[in-house]
């Protein structure tokens, strides 16, 4: 160790090097968890999926369902280690959405009295988002259309305190059959009435096999929000 | 000498560690901006004749906030008549006129607004970098809709689902989804021109019209009859460039007035550590006076050991702005205007020689002067002093 300042400035010009050239090959590692190549599950894969769907009008929507509420929190619930369960209770193989569900918990103090969950579907027209106001049971308590792109007849159908309140009392396990549990729609209406059922009993699942679970309560970014 | 100017420094670590680190870093400031400028007016300039147009026709109004905001997807307040695109058609130094109708609906309590662009077949010369998903095909009649990629992502649309305007009543089929290109492209509903005109009731009016010449160097006289088209004005993609280099020109004098404050400190630590040397080594240098050195060679010595220095402090500073340039540049890139998707920090060899030279430049004028106090000492008024 005569001359150490060569072995320094050496160090220093390999550690540079090393950083330079190795750290972004380590950022290139894939994060996404390794999924079985089934048939089933390629088409699921393949199937369209959009971003994850906001909460455009928490205070009008809070005030319309959950009007003691004095606030609400952020959570996200991680599904993606329950796949066979999501699959088994859907019937299908969970899309790229499914793997996680962003829960709004409705707080009265400290204390959650529901939920608002939302989901994006594909309407027969452009994309219909559906906010669904959930009470503690599992059980819906309001659902509101926050966006569609369906012609006037169509969107006053679907948007009908007939059609849409009719998904009040309903659970995770109830029977969503159109025409039967819930009021027919003209034929027009038929296709975005059918993908909108179905996005509600699967938003509606996840969240009861993440609450069932207890997955990530509030683990995956909580964030409250006072409310009035 | 090398050896003795290197072992001479490292007999003060911390002194000539931490004067070397002020060179890295005032090297390295002016390294990233040097290539930054160069990255910037070469991505800018590549990103500009991408776009397969040398000029557009915009409607009277300030130009450069016309194109730019056509180019970025964004509605004008005013049009142009359909005759602009006839007079375009018409020159003989254009070869592609692409007419463009932009509308812009938005849907405030969906935080977002729908983009319609009404365009012709012409466009697709213009757009080279367009390419359709497998299935996609172009407009086969006027109720066909062409969706960006996120577009379709958004509304979840995929090739022959409908797609419905609430605000006009229009139900279109969707024919073809572009492959995502990183414009604005991407998040954009492409409709016939024709289509586009009846929905909004915009008839016969056009936002802008893209034009590509024959030959670049026509550009001038191309501009000039253009110019004189009713209600039209030009502006040509070399001037919108060179608008946008004179903003960056304005902010990077700024920088580089920085750079120059991080040089001049560091030239005036080297020169303070070089000047400190040699007061504590006038023992030494009197005795290698007395046994037979010359002036001439502790001059020497003394400026090789600032140009070492400064060589090494040099070096880091490359090596920092290699590292470290990368993050500065996601940084600067949301700052800049119609800053261009690829790299725009270009280290070349060029701009790493000029910062060396500057670096090394540096230290030697920061040594000459006490190399040459050194050199002036008398060995045995310096033994005396010792």
């Amino acid at each position: 160790m005569a001359k150490p300042l060569p072995w320094i400035l050496g160090a220093g010009v390999v550690a540079a090097l090393a950083a330079r050239f190795l750290l972004p090959q380590f950022a290139r590692e894939p994060d996404t968890p390794f999924l079985e190549l089934t048939p089933q599950n390629v088409a699921a894969q393949q199937t369209e999926t959009a971003g994850l769907c906001p909460w455009r009008a928490p205070e009008a929507d809070l005030r319309r369902f959950f009007p003691q509420a004095t606030g609400f929190r952020d959570e996200t619930l991680i599904l993606s280690g329950q796949r066979l369960e999501i699959a088994r209770r859907l019937g299908h193989p969970p899309t790229g959405e499914d793997h996680a569900l962003p829960v709004h918990r409705i707080l009265q103090g400290q204390l959650p009295i529901g939920a608002v969950i939302t989901r994006r579907v594909k309407g027969e027209s452009g994309v219909i988002e559906l906010v669904l106001a959930v009470g503690t049971e599992g059980q819906v308590v309001g659902a509101r259309l926050q966006r569609l792109r369906e012609p006037e007849d169509v969107a006053k159908c679907l948007q009908s305190p007939a059609w849409l309140g009719a998904f009040d009392g309903k659970t995770a396990r109830s029977s969503w059959q159109l025409g039967k549990d819930i009021p027919a729609v003209p034929a027009a209406a038929q296709t975005s009435a059918k993908a909108l059922l179905e996005g509600a009993r699967t938003v509606l699942t996840l969240l009861d096999i993440g609450t069932l679970l207890d997955i990530g309560s509030g683990a995956a970014g909580s964030r409250p929000h006072s409310h009035l | 000498m090398l050896f003795l100017a290197l072992r001479n420094l490292m007999r003060r670590r911390l002194r000539s560690g931490l004067t070397l680190l002020g060179v890295a870093v005032a090297v390295g400031v002016l390294a990233c901006l040097l290539a930054f400028g160069q990255g910037y007016q070469r991505g800018l300039s590549r990103e500009l004749d991408g776009m397969g147009m040398q000029m557009m026709l915009v409607p009277l109004g300030c130009p450069y906030d016309a194109a730019a905001r056509v180019l970025k997807g964004k509605t004008l307040d005013v049009s142009l008549p359909q005759s602009a695109l006839t007079a375009a058609r018409h020159d003989p130094a254009v070869t592609h006129a692409a007419p463009m109708l932009l509308v812009a609906l938005p849907r405030p309590s969906e935080g977002r607004t729908d983009l319609w662009v009404g365009v012709d077949q012409s466009i697709r010369a213009l757009k080279p970098w367009w390419k359709l998903k497998a299935g996609s095909r172009w407009f086969p009649n006027g109720d066909a809709v062409i969706l960006g990629a996120e577009a379709a992502a958004t509304e979840m649309r995929q090739v022959g689902d409908s797609f419905y305007s609430p605000e006009t009543g229009k139900r279109l089929k969707v024919c073809g989804i572009l492959e995502r290109s990183g414009t604005s492209d991407d998040s954009q509903f492409f409709i016939p021109l024709a289509t586009a005109q009846a929905m909004f009731h915009q008839p016969g009016r056009l936002t802008a019209i893209a034009i590509r010449l024959k030959d670049p160097a026509l550009i001038t006289d191309a501009s000039a009859r253009l110019q004189r088209t009713p209600g039209a004005q030009v502006v040509t993609l070399a001037e919108m460039m060179g608008t946008f280099l004179n903003l960056i020109g304005a902010v990077r004098t700024l920088v580089l007035a920085i750079a120059i404050l991080a040089v001049t400190i560091s030239a005036l630590s080297v020169f303070n550590t070089m000047l400190a040397a040699v007061l504590e080594r006038t023992g030494e240098l009197g005795v290698m006076r007395a046994v037979g050195a010359s002036r001439g060679q502790v001059f020497r010595l003394l400026a090789v050991e600032a140009v070492l220095l400064t060589a090494l402090g040099s070096l880091a500073g490359l090596l920092l702005a290699a590292v470290a340039g990368r993050a500065i540049e996601q940084a600067v890139k949301g700052l800049v205007p119609l800053a261009p998707a690829e790299s725009l920090l270009t280290l070349t060899g060029d701009v790493a020689m000029q910062c060396a030279l500057v670096g090394i430049g540096v230290g030697l004028a920061a040594g000459l002067y006490p190399a040459w106090q050194a050199s002036r000492l008398q060995p045995a008024r310096a033994l005396r002093l010792e």
